[in-house]
């Protein structure tokens, strides 16, 4: 019921589009806002070397989130992309018919 | 071995391997629903209590234990902790067991987070009315409840974490947020409540404190709620997400973006420019993200629109969506300068951060308490469907009075001290938007109690005379339907 693996060329230009069109481009303004940070951090200028412990919090997540991404690009976690979602709907079925119970709603 | 959401499993009667314990312990989620119905009550009822001190009708006038402020702790934290906290961890214990097919760590640590939430609830409600909340927003939890609060929540993440990482291959979009929002929370909950207390002080706390109130709702309430939808709705709808490709860019998207966020609540302050820009910049760019994830959802209800009559939770989930997209485009606007300057410290802000925190996650919570409460007290139907529609529609009602509402007063605020007028005049302009504040409150807690009790009589067993509506089914589904 739920096996159409297949991405539609509209998912794939949508998917595409906003990697393109939206996080390019914020992912520049990041680096830009990085460069100054580090500009401050290495005292070019004294302006705000006291935020250096705040804005590291955030580079330790980021820092965190990096990590995830390359080890689950490494093991397999992106290919397929759409398979995730069909087994997910046909394994609530499934239990849902196990435990012989309704879907309400 | 079979394939499921969440990868391969070894057991192909989807139970667990470890003995006769069952996947879901759904007297755990039954718990914590009933605790955060409990929660929401007193939190709503907190509120309209320090509404009515902007009317200068506060009925516990004298009474330092009951002043006006602590109330409004009570109101935020009961929020918070109490009612959303509570219904996560039930959901949590629904969701996380049947996606990955193994239960949590462990039945006697679930059990034990319950009550020990609960007391730390009780202990946070005692020690905010007797004067010992700290001076940071949404962090008031006294001190000496924050390390039981923290441990909480580590242990939070072991037990649902544990039967996540047990999953091989590719995972459901929804095990990403929630893996993340677990470690997110915990620390956001200790850079919050111990950066500022102890090692810090000046606007770097002050920055600490923006990111605090800011990743508490990016890093622990957006993951856990996102996750929760992406989970629910495919579910409802009796159809697959629309691209889950497009789900995993909205997940990366918030993780690198939202946590430089909370800097945006400081502007014009003395921290440093590039981190207000930068915080300016990120939050555009999480607009962004959100637009992916509302694209997503309602693509996914594109040829099943008439789900919207006729199935409530349905409703509760798109109706959170509206606003949420709508409470997103406004932050992208009102965390500029330009818009600083007129609704910064006004009511503008607390309009959106109801519409947000309730208008939002409290419906997407009421649309999956709708779906799951029956189930998990082990009935078919619900005591009264009627009763769901005014429950809806009063709170839908309501919430949209008190944002219009709110957000004109923020303005009438903004431009009247920007025209330098007298605080008493602008005061006295704020009055009638305040008192409309309050009675769409009490419509929103009046509703409210019109949900609870039905779940009540739903608990009781009893049933309402009303003729029993069929079942919204899609063509093809019917089987699965029938009670």
């Amino acid at each position: 019921m739920f096996n159409k693996p297949k991405s539609t060329p509209a998912q794939k230009i949508t998917l595409i589009a906003f990697l393109v069109v939206f996080l390019v481009p914020a992912g520049i303004g990041f680096a830009i806002k990085l460069y100054e940070f580090i500009t401050v951090a290495r005292g070019a200028t004294s302006e705000g070397t006291f935020m250096l412990v705040p804005v590291l919090n955030y580079f330790i997540v980021f820092m965190g989130m990096l990590c995830m991404l390359a080890w689950a690009t490494t093991n397999g976690m992106f290919r397929d992309i759409e398979k995730p979602k069909f087994d997910m709907l046909r394994h609530e079925q499934e239990l849902d018919e196990r435990d012989g119970k309704p879907w309400y709603y | 071995m079979m394939n499921t959401a969440a990868g391969s499993i070894s057991d192909p009667t989807l139970g667990t391997t470890d003995g006769d314990r069952p996947l879901v312990e759904v007297k755990l989620v039954r718990w914590h629903f009933y605790m955060g119905i409990i929660f929401l009550l007193v939190s709503m009822l907190a509120g309209f209590l320090y509404s009515m001190q902007f009317l200068q009708h506060y009925p516990l006038k004298g009474m330092e234990l009951f002043s006006p402020g602590r109330w409004r702790f009570v109101h935020t934290n009961g929020v918070a902790y109490g009612f959303i906290a509570n219904i996560f961890l039930g959901m949590l214990h629904w969701v996380v067991p049947r996606l990955t097919s193994r239960p949590a760590a462990s039945r006697a640590l679930s059990y034990f987070i319950f009550f020990a939430w609960q007391a730390i609830l009780v202990a946070t409600v005692i020690g905010l009315l007797t004067g010992q909340a700290q001076a940071l927003e949404w962090g008031e939890t006294p001190t000496w409840v924050d390390p039981v609060a923290l441990l909480g929540l580590i242990l939070v993440a072991i037990n649902f974490m544990t039967p996540i990482m047990k999953v091989s291959g590719p995972l459901y979009v929804t095990m990403w947020y929630f893996m993340a929002a677990f470690v997110w929370t915990v620390l956001v909950y200790a850079m919050g409540n111990f950066l500022p207390e102890y090692h810090m002080n000046g606007v770097a706390a002050g920055a600490i404190g923006g990111l605090f109130i800011h990743d508490l709702v990016g890093l622990f309430v957006t993951p856990l709620g996102w996750g929760m939808m992406y989970y629910f709705v495919p579910i409802i709808l009796r159809k697959p997400i629309w691209s889950h490709g497009l789900s995993l860019v909205g997940f990366w998207g918030l993780a690198f973006f939202y946590p430089l966020n909370g800097i945006h609540h400081f502007l014009y302050t003395p921290i440093p420019m590039f981190l207000q820009y930068g915080a300016v910049i990120s939050t555009i760019a999480v607009e962004l993200v959100v637009t992916t994830v509302i694209v997503n959802f309602f693509m996914t209800l594109r040829g099943s629109g008439d789900m919207l009559r006729s199935s409530v939770p349905t409703r509760w989930f798109y109706t959170g969506m509206v606003f949420y997209f709508t409470t997103c485009l406004q932050c992208a606007f009102q965390t500029t300068l330009t818009f600083q300057k007129i609704i910064h410290f006004t009511d503008w802000v607390v309009g959106h951060a109801h519409l947000v925190m309730f208008g939002v996650f409290g419906f997407w919570m009421l649309g999956m308490l709708v779906y799951l409460l029956p189930r998990v007290m082990g009935r078919t139907r619900w005591y009264s469907e009627s009763l769901h529609e005014w429950h809806y529609w009063i709170t839908a009602i309501s919430m949209l009075v008190m944002f219009f509402d709110l957000t004109i007063a923020g303005l009438v605020q903004g431009y009247m001290w920007k025209e330098l007028a007298s605080w008493e005049s602008t005061l006295r302009a704020s009055t009638p938007f305040w008192l409309v504040r309050t009675i769409s409150g009490t419509g929103m807690i009046f509703a409210q109690f019109i949900f609870a009790y039905n779940v009540l009589m739903t608990w009781l067993g009893k049933t309402s005379k009303e003729p029993v509506k069929s079942p919204a089914v899609e063509p093809g589904h019917e089987g699965l339907a029938t009670a």
